[in-house]
């Protein structure tokens, strides 16, 4: 089989892109990182991230179609549009590093900014907490969210759902009242949680069907039962 | 110098943020240690997150020797029995910390659900869902991170390990790696330091394993003068054939029924819950790769590679023969023989790093900043600059995969020696013959794979030269690989040493 790669390339950060298309041939079962990590001394390798090549790490998320997946678990049959191509981009949400490389370290800051950290922990319903778990950060929810990259409302940007999700599972196990009430009080700030405009594009967006709707309707309640305490109390 | 204190901690540098750096740093921070954990990507993205099933761990001293046995019955002759040992007594305490760092393992009425995996006389696997790994991954990071934001832990994410810093004494005080991004060379001074970069499953085909399990740093170590230990062993384990790689069957959905042949897989005797709860993402890509579906239809299989059994050689403290450097995980050899007994790599490789965590906290602090470090970075640029100046006619990853040829020729079924010849005609190649076309400074993965070809070579070489050697030693033994600088040289060691 055939198929014709539409693939956006930049040569590095802050540098103009460029499409460049080729063609590949392909058996049935193959993906699109088969098709991208192909040899062909004729053309620079294409730049990109990935490792473990099963869709548990994350790492080769990018658009294909316009649409942000797992390239190593996407297969190429039935991808090409009428005019015979399969399109594939760098995450538009993070900045470029070189053709599909992009930066997602923000993702990380933010975790920590929100102290979406362990401490003592306690589990109740193990498969429960294995579901919500499962999150591989890739950032497919983040391309699909309107808020996050978006205009900066209050000066400071979205932390979007994969940070919400991670400080909702550090308030499911973790222990420690105090260390919850901080994770609010940042949540409650500005990126947190009323920049959420309840799209729900995230949860269609998952690769891992992660509930980020549900993760993000819980710290909606939980931030305004803080605030109320936090006002009764003052 | 002094051992560490409250006001100046030694300094741990832990390479990996697998299952094992993670453990390893963790072990480390709880002892006072200040760590910094550099890694070529964010610790989900790692490896390890791909793991399956669960590890082994017997509750009581009697269900413990009964554990030993099965791993010595498992293994075979070249078992350590001292390190199967080790291991089955510290399992029951790692287990619950594990549980205190916040692993969701599956629980029955009693307690810790516990499962049978083949060569298991009882049950005593513990596991979390169809991703053990992800789980546990996902809880030692989020205890990472408390440390990292009370700042006693640096983060070096998108670090390639390049080269190891020693002093005028030999002693291992750091290393040097490259910013994946950039090309950036920094030096990293520790007081000790912690290899746990995995294992080398990528090289040899068929393979399960992902693109990173490549070896280089094990190679790294094995180069400046670190043993190898059974380099020859291999896991190998039941796998759907993939287009890039197979997918290994995860081992608890063949507890829970999944029925395989040496080329069948049938899960048709499973209801769909059970795929999820233990298969995970397995059944759905196996369906797509294969072009089956399992509902109706056998998935093909065959047997692919999942990992190393052997790796650096280590004592008791997980110290390798290279003074300041320890080893934990896929690096490190695990002492498991010929095979590994299902549930026991896990608990190998988390015992190992706390081992080694602890063993690192304890290193004597060293005061002045260390000129080596500096020549050390100096060195790897100069380095990186010959890799784009090189003039020959062969791309890294044309070296790269020549040489997972040549090992998967000589470790596969029937295995040739030839590779032996072959591996030495590419290690000249890679000082006469190399060529990396692309000379960008940017996001530049064949440079880098460029710097990590010498140590890849060394790696393999003595690889080959174990299984060559293995031909005609006694089964009791385990065999070691020293760097010569010329080539490796292989020497038996009884077991019960």
């Amino acid at each position: 089989m055939k198929t014709r790669l539409r693939i956006r390339r930049q040569d590095g950060p802050g540098q103009a892109s460029r499409w460049e298309v080729r063609e590949i041939h392909h058996e049935e079962g193959h993906t699109v990182l088969s098709a991208l990590m192909e040899r062909n001394s004729e053309v620079p390798p294409v730049a990109l991230e990935a490792s473990c090549l099963e869709e548990a790490c994350g790492s080769c998320a990018m658009l294909i179609n316009g649409r942000a997946r797992l390239a190593c678990g996407t297969l190429l049959e039935g991808l090409a549009d009428k005019d015979g191509l399969v399109t594939v981009e760098p995450l538009s949400k993070f900045p470029v590093v070189r053709d599909l490389v992009v930066d997602r370290g923000r993702v990380r800051a933010d975790l920590l900014h929100m102290d979406a950290t362990l401490g003592e922990t306690r589990i109740g319903d193990p498969s429960r907490v294995q579901d919500l778990a499962a999150c591989v950060a890739c950032g497919a929810c983040l391309e699909a969210c309107p808020n996050y990259g978006a205009s900066e409302a209050r000066g400071v940007p979205f932390i979007g759902a994969v940070v919400l999700h991670e400080s909702r599972l550090a308030n499911l196990l973790g222990v420690d009242k105090v260390d919850r009430a901080v994770r609010l009080e940042a949540l409650m700030g500005n990126g947190g949680i009323a920049d959420c405009g309840n799209v729900q594009n995230c949860v269609n967006a998952c690769p891992k069907d992660i509930p980020l709707a549900e993760s993000i309707a819980e710290l909606g309640r939980d931030t305004t039962v803080h605030a109320i305490k936090r006002w009764l109390f003052r | 110098m002094a051992a560490g204190s409250a006001s100046n901690p030694c300094r741990v540098l832990v390479i990996g943020a697998g299952m094992a750096g993670l453990t390893a740093a963790l072990s480390a921070l709880e002892r006072g240690a200040s760590v910094v954990l550099l890694s070529r990507f964010p610790a989900t993205r790692s490896p390890s997150s791909a793991f399956k099933g669960g590890f082994n761990a017997a509750e009581g001293s009697a269900e413990v020797e009964i554990h030993v046995a099965d791993a010595l019955a498992h293994g075979g002759p070249g078992t350590s029995e001292a390190m199967a040992r080790s291991r089955a007594q510290a399992a029951g305490g790692l287990a619950e910390w594990l549980a205190r760092q916040g692993l969701p393992f599956d629980r029955d009425g009693a307690g810790f659900l516990r499962q049978s995996l083949p060569g298991s006389s009882r049950p005593r696997t513990l596991s979390a869902g169809a991703a053990f790994g992800r789980q546990l991954i996902h809880a030692l990071d989020g205890q990472v991170r408390r440390f990292e934001r009370a700042g006693r832990l640096e983060r070096a994410d998108g670090w390639h390990l390049a080269e190891l810093i020693l002093d005028d004494e030999g002693r291992c005080r750091g290393a040097v790696a490259v910013h994946l991004h950039t090309l950036e060379a920094r030096a990293f001074s520790a007081d000790a330091v912690v290899l746990a970069a995995g294992g080398a499953g990528w090289l040899v085909k068929p393979t399960a394993c992902a693109l990173d399990c490549d070896g280089a740093a094990v190679g790294l170590a094995h180069r400046h003068g670190a043993r190898l230990q059974d380099a020859d062993r291999l896991a190998w384990h039941p796998s759907v054939p993939g287009p890039d790689k197979d997918l290994a069957v995860p081992p608890l959905l063949l507890v829970q029924g999944a029925k395989a042949t040496e080329d069948t897989l049938d899960l048709r005797g499973l209801g769909k819950p059970a795929w999820k709860r233990w298969g995970g993402s397995f059944p759905r890509l196996a369906a797509a790769f294969s072009g089956k579906n399992p509902a109706g239809e056998l998935l093909p299989l065959r047997s692919a590679v999942v990992g190393s059994l052997g790796g650096l050689r280590v004592d008791e403290d997980m110290a390798t023969d290279l003074p300041g450097l320890l080893a934990a995980g896929e690096a490190a050899s695990g002492g498991f023989g010929a095979r590994a007994l299902p549930g026991d790599e896990a608990l190998a490789w988390l015992h190992q790093a706390q081992v080694a965590g602890r063993s690192a906290a304890g290193a004597k602090v060293r005061e002045a900043e260390p000129a080596e470090a500096l020549r050390a970075q100096e060195a790897t640029v100069l380095r990186l600059r010959a890799v784009h100046a090189a003039h020959g006619s062969t791309s890294p990853g044309g070296l790269l995969a020549e040489l997972s040829q040549e090992l998967t020729l000589a470790l596969g079924p029937g295995g040739s020696l030839e590779a032996v010849n072959a591996l030495e005609g590419l290690a000249a190649r890679v000082e006469s013959d190399l060529w990396v076309k692309d000379r960008s400074l940017v996001a530049n993965a064949g440079t880098l794979a460029a710097l990590d070809l010498p140590a890849s070579l060394a790696w393999a070489r003595s690889v080959v030269a174990t299984a060559a050697a293995r031909r005609t030693a006694p089964p009791d033994v385990v065999l070691n690989a020293a760097w010569t600088g010329a080539g490796p040289r292989i020497a038996a060691e009884g077991v019960g040493a």
